[in-house]
């Protein structure tokens, strides 16, 4: 059998989000945030929507090359800091899984991104604390860091929803 | 798939309120013994921590009542009976205690007496409010002449007789610390392995705090802030006296409430001491008696009651420890340049190293 | 304006729920502070006093970071991660608080009495 390296159409599309997703992840982390390690992680608008359009594969791999060639980008490959983001997108991957799975009848936009938004902030404060610093004062930062997951999965929920609209208007070309 | 997902997600919610479950650390805190008693527990199961707490604070309390000095209870209506000199029947809880005072009264050389209620109660450290005057030299001295001991106290199976018409219990000096015992087992009775009951100050302690045994300060008995520190092996109880627990000044003297049985005046040779035991009742005893003993008799009376791990304040500030003591014992920062005085080895080794 | 399905409003709830939870579970520690402890990646940490006034360099994953104690003030003064956070935090003197580096693997806990014994003898 014939393995085929055919770039498919499928490819076309996960690259073009997936390049989507660098470029707002890449700007975002231009900006001073006040509390460190707290950003509004507004990449995963795309995987949000890239979830609700094609599927869980497609948004795995969006969320993954954005991590991956996000850090190469900034620099911070197999860094600490790349150590985190992977283990809150595998989270937060993990989270949309179950959900679209099991509950896509019964869960929006609203709900996947908040409720995929505290996973990844939880995984992120686990490996802090478990390779970075075994301390209980991490714990402090506990309810800063969801607060600020529920509140931004709200608001990328909610642009993700306004896009999702324009592209399902009859009026706009459909990507 | 959906199914595996739709496990994995109940997996997920599950760990979630489990992690909530895991042993975790409970604290309560009522007023029993006449004073402010913490009990902390480590367990998971929160319902049992909070029954096993409870019980044990409806305990202290009705200890505390039926074992009072002076108020109307078990013990004065004892103590009543014991003047009278006529065999009487004593409650099954209140003659082990009295047992085990006796034993220790005479393992102390007399200097922990428990039947001298008389006496305390007329430097006035019978009752809530503070003392105001000291008794007069023929007062004390009129005291000292009938002073009761144990030996008084006749036992025969459940039955007491008195042998000396000043008889009155006090069992201030060891209450505190049986009951802290006791209260201790009951805990083990009900599987709880980790615990720490503080009572006023004097604190008995089971297992510990899950990566490290409990972490007990010692208070600076003439300054503020922390001495020393000591780490419990275990199942230990630690014991102080001192002279800045409860006392009155008159003519510009320091009168406190462990009274010395022999000169019938506040023991004075020490400012405290405190006492490392398994077991709390003896540690109580013993850090009375070894206070009153004082920095040239401490040794001989530690190693007559079984104890080995001694820490005394002299009234000079000195430090003076037992070896064994010495081991256990971590002097606060800022301590270093105190006088520490290290005893000859004490010949016991009863309990626990 | 968004469609909301019955499972976004759980979530939404839940959200709400943990929100308060998340915050109670991280009290304020009472009393003064009595003590530094720093810790530096998985070894034993180091307890120091806050009233003397000390500066303490400690190797971590990156490097050496000094932490300064001063008139029962504690900062890090250096520190080899990039962002600096640590430092631009500036003084702590609250019971409770914790800086740290993270690059670094070095902590810092601010402890009060309460926190450093389970149970004070006198």
């Amino acid at each position: 059998m014939k393995k085929n390296l055919e770039i498919t159409d499928e490819d076309r599309k996960i690259a073009a989000f997936a390049a989507l997703a660098i470029v707002i992840h890449v700007l975002e982390s231009g900006f001073p945030s006040p509390v460190p390690g707290v950003k509004p992680g507004l990449a995963n608008i795309i995987t949000l929507l890239v979830l609700f359009r094609y599927g869980w594969r497609y948004a795995a791999w969006v969320s993954l090359l954005r991590v991956t060639a996000g850090s190469l980008l900034l620099g911070t490959f197999m860094s600490p800091t790349f150590l985190l983001s992977l283990s809150g997108a595998l989270a937060s991957l993990l989270t949309m899984l179950l959900l679209w799975t099991v509950m896509r009848h019964w869960v929006g936009l609203v709900g996947v991104s908040v409720l995929s938004s505290i996973s990844h902030v939880m995984a992120q404060l686990f490996v802090a604390w478990w390779l970075f610093i075994p301390h209980p004062g991490i714990l402090v930062l506990t309810p800063i860091l969801i607060t600020a997951g529920i509140l931004f999965g709200l608001f990328n929920a909610i642009i993700a929803s306004s896009i999702e609209k324009r592209l399902t208007n009859p009026k706009h070309n459909s990507i | 798939m959906r199914w595996i997902c739709a496990s994995l997600l109940a997996g997920m919610l599950v760990l979630l309120l489990a992690a909530c479950e895991k042993n975790n650390l409970y604290r309560y805190q009522s007023f029993a013994f006449g004073t402010l008693i913490e009990i902390k527990i480590r367990h998971n199961e929160k319902s049992l921590a909070d029954q096993a707490s409870a019980a044990l604070m409806l305990d202290f309390d009705n200890m505390h009542r039926n074992w009072h000095a002076w108020e109307p209870g078990k013990l004065t209506q004892t103590s009543d009976m014991l003047v009278k000199a006529e065999w009487f029947s004593v409650d099954d809880s209140l003659l082990s205690l009295i047992k085990l005072a006796k034993q220790y009264s005479l393992l102390s050389s007399g200097l922990f007496n428990p039947t001298i209620g008389r006496l305390i109660q007329a430097w006035g450290f019978q009752g809530t409010e503070h003392p105001q005057t000291a008794p007069s030299q023929n007062d004390i001295d009129k005291l000292l002449a009938g002073l009761p001991a144990v030996k008084d106290l006749e036992i025969d199976g459940n039955r007491m007789r008195g042998h000396n018409p000043q008889l009155q219990m006090d069992l201030g000096a060891i209450a505190k610390g049986y009951a802290v015992s006791e209260g201790i087992q009951k805990l083990r009775d009900e599987n709880i392995k980790d615990a720490l009951i503080n009572a006023g100050g004097d604190l008995c302690g089971i297992g510990g705090q899950g990566k490290r045994p409990w972490r007990i300060g010692i208070r600076n008995p003439s300054a503020e802030g922390i001495l020393a520190s000591i780490e419990l092996n275990n199942d230990e109880c630690v014991f102080t006296s001192g002279d800045y627990e409860r006392y009155f000044i008159h003519d510009g003297k320091r009168y406190h409430h462990i009274i010395d049985p022999r000169s019938g005046y506040p023991a004075d040779k020490a400012t405290s001491v405190t006492v490392l035991h398994q077991d709390g009742a003896i540690a109580d005893a013993a850090s009375t008696a070894l206070f009153i003993a004082g920095p040239d008799g401490w040794q001989k009376i530690a190693t007559k009651m079984g104890i080995s791990h001694v820490m005394m304040i002299d009234k000079k500030g000195r430090i003076i420890m037992s070896p064994s003591m010495q081991k256990r014992i971590k002097l606060e920062a800022g301590n270093e340049d105190r006088e520490v005085v290290i005893s000859t080895p004490l010949t016991t080794d009863r309990n626990i190293q | 304006m968004i469609k909301m399905k019955i499972g976004d409003w759980v979530i939404l709830l839940f959200s709400l729920f943990l929100i308060p939870m998340s915050w109670s579970m991280t009290k304020q520690q009472p009393g003064e502070t009595t003590a530094v402890k720093i810790t530096v990646a998985d070894t034993s940490p180091a307890t120091y006093s806050i009233m003397e006034n000390h500066q303490i360099k400690v190797t971590g994953e990156l490097g050496d970071s000094i932490i300064e104690i001063h008139d029962g003030k504690v900062r890090f003064i250096h520190s080899p991660c990039s962002g600096k956070v640590c430092i631009l935090s500036g003084w702590h003197q609250q019971s409770g608080d914790h800086i740290a580096c993270l690059p670094n693997k070095v902590g810092v806990s601010l402890l009060s009495q309460e926190d450093r014994f389970d149970g004070i003898n006198f």
